[in-house]
């Protein structure tokens, strides 16, 4: 009966156990614990200022943005000519992801802090992008870690665009990152900002809040808090899977954190779980998930191997491209396309495909289908 | 609670002798919000003043909320931008380098901070989001003929227009806000003076269905030479702070 009753809790609030992807408003809260002089950091979501909303540690969710076009419900811009921009990191008419200040009906990260009014000395900022007196709540940038297929390391960038269209930058990684990079809150005010990254991946950004108490005029600063943004469906994926540091090790491309043999990025392309350990092929004909089903079949009137797969659709823009091959030797050099390709479609992300070598199957042949992970891409 | 402070304000106007106007809460830095709740089966448009906000010279020390047009959110004249070049900009309704001001959708701790919010309400008692139209524009600001817009900028400083009095008011100027949302938008004025703006709000009620309210909420930019009569206002928004208190 107790057991029973757990399972209903499970069932009836999902939302307690914080999910993988985070999206929609979400905060940033950093908020002064005087009882311990110290900061916390949560991420709130998922709800509104009256009503329960959830609150996560930053570790245990990523924020997504989609590989979509701005124009298409996406989060994918083009990087303007404009040297007022440069600050991205992003070549003119590069793509730029950015999670924007205005919502746009999915993930939409602001900063937010609630303290007792008066916790924050009231100070004279000379910062030229404040410079006006107010209790001042500083975050600033103290690292940015990166795993994702681009080559180099890409951009990350916060600013905000004020009402005449200029934008003010608070954080940038393109001319490294030093003590301007932070942005200045005030005490109790939740704002939203542009958060840019110039390359599909997961970026894990580190930061630390600090403030002057009214009570002592004591300078104090949090420990470092990382928020995690996965661009692009793979790294939502691995995202999903895997979380905090996690993100990086175990949910890399090549790691294999089930050593059920295939690596994560397999396990992605085949829809199988990177946490279950599993080697089963997809079932001929009704499969939706599974490693590549080679076999020998009789197509009008000859014995012929077919390799049978699901795929992603490449209007999900997956960053993957699949190559089903065929040989007779296995040598490198003998890899050839197959022939004839049927595909079905089996919902808004996946189809299965089916290819049939365009050589008969004796006395010998063998088949592969071969996953890369794409590192530029030419949308 | 509502009521009983604004029958209080009423009292102390009275006592006073004050114009009536002078009753406004004087609302001058910080976050607040125009705020959409639910009472008795009615939407109930309000002003919402976060703790923090500056509202009468005071630092409020607790979340505040006011009737449409009870809370003034104040510029100063001095806080003037030169309008931006370019067609996208022309919604303001002035030339290029002409002064418009705005209370600004990204945080400026020197003015108000003024979003649309319908954070009281729960997202599953209501199967539509809220339409926030625009109705009518009067004022002193107004009638000195000031043009009032709203706007959001993208990501590389694109206007987004959602109301604009240039072409006149007609249904085109609207926004739309969930329940249990909150956004900030810019709130651009193009001469010195009150603006009261009138929305139409409607939203869809799960269980009570279709609900509707207008609202004036006021705005002011503060005109030039910060005259006697200013000061004189001020004096009397302190005294019915004092009031309010006791």
């Amino acid at each position: 009966m107790k057991k029973l009753f757990f399972l209903c809790l499970l069932l009836a609030c999902p939302n307690a156990f914080p999910a993988g992807l985070v999206t929609g408003h979400v905060d940033i809260r950093f908020n002064y614990q005087p009882a311990t002089d110290t900061w916390n950091c949560l991420l709130r979501y998922g709800g509104t200022f009256d009503n329960p909303s959830i609150e996560a540690g930053p570790e245990t969710v990523a924020l997504p943005a989609r590989d979509l076009l701005s124009t298409a419900s996406g989060e994918r811009y083009l990087q303007p000519p404009s040297a007022a921009y440069a600050f991205t990191g992003a070549a003119a008419g590069s793509p730029l992801w950015i999670l924007p200040q205005s919502d746009r009906g999915y993930t939409w990260p602001g900063f937010a802090n609630v303290q007792t009014v008066g916790t924050f000395l009231s100070y004279p900022n000379s910062d030229p992008r404040v410079s006006a007196t107010a209790k001042w709540l500083k975050i600033r940038l103290v690292s940015v870690e990166y795993s994702g297929a681009a080559t180099g390391l890409p951009d990350f960038s916060l600013w905000t665009t004020g009402s005449g269209g200029t934008p003010t930058v608070w954080m940038a990684t393109s001319d490294g990152i030093g003590p301007t990079d932070c942005y200045f809150t005030t005490e109790n005010t939740h704002s939203h900002l542009n958060w840019g990254f110039t390359a599909l991946g997961i970026y894990r950004v580190t930061m630390r809040s600090s403030a002057y108490l009214a009570s002592d005029s004591g300078f104090v600063e949090s420990t470092d808090q990382t928020v995690t943004f996965a661009i692009g469906t793979f790294a939502a994926w691995r995202a999903t899977h895997f979380s905090g540091a996690d993100i990086v090790t175990s949910g890399d491309a090549l790691s294999d954190p089930d050593a059920d043999g295939s690596p994560n990025l397999i396990e992605y392309a085949f829809n199988t779980d990177p946490d279950l350990p599993g080697t089963a092929p997809i079932a001929a004909g009704t499969g939706t998930s599974g490693l590549p089903l080679v076999r020998v079949e009789n197509l009008s009137g000859q014995d012929r191997l077919t390799v049978e797969f699901v795929r992603r659709k490449s209007s999900t823009n997956p960053q993957i491209v699949y190559t089903p091959e065929f040989s007779g030797t296995l040598s490198a050099g003998d890899w050839q396309a197959g022939g004839t390709s049927t595909v079905t479609s089996l919902d808004a992300n996946w189809e299965r495909v089916k290819v049939a070598d365009s050589v008969a199957a004796a006395p010998r042949r063998f088949a592969r289908v071969r996953v890369t992970l794409q590192t530029g891409i030419s949308y | 609670m509502k009521l009983q402070k604004l029958a209080i304000l009423a009292a102390a106007a009275a006592a006073i002798s004050l114009p009536s106007a002078s009753a406004q809460a004087i609302w001058t830095a910080g976050h607040g919000d125009l705020g959409i709740g639910y009472d008795a089966g009615e939407l109930d448009p309000h002003v919402h003043i976060h703790a923090g906000a500056t509202v009468d010279t005071v630092v409020l020390g607790a979340d505040e909320e006011y009737a449409p047009g009870d809370a003034l959110p104040q510029i100063a004249f001095a806080k003037s931008l030169g309008r931006p070049s370019g067609a996208t900009w022309d919604f303001f309704g002035v030339a290029s380098g002409q002064p418009v001001w705005v209370f600004p959708a990204t945080e400026d701790p020197s003015l108000p901070f003024i979003g649309f919010g319908a954070e009281e309400l729960a997202p599953g008692d209501w199967s539509t989001a809220f339409t926030i139209t625009l109705t009518g524009l009067a004022g002193s600001g107004a009638t000195a003929g000031g043009k009032f817009s709203v706007y959001q900028t993208d990501g590389f400083g694109t206007p987004t227009v959602s109301m604009q009095t240039t072409d006149g008011i007609s249904g085109a100027d609207f926004m739309s806000l969930a329940a249990g949302g909150h956004a900030h938008y810019n709130f651009a004025f193009t001469q010195p003076g009150i603006y009261e703006a009138t929305f139409h709000i409607t939203g869809t009620h799960a269980l009570d269905g279709a609900k509707s309210a207008d609202a004036t909420y006021k705005f002011e930019v503060v005109p030039e030479p910060t005259s006697f009569a200013l000061l004189a206002l001020g004096g009397g928004a302190m005294l019915l702070r004092r009031w309010r208190k006791s």
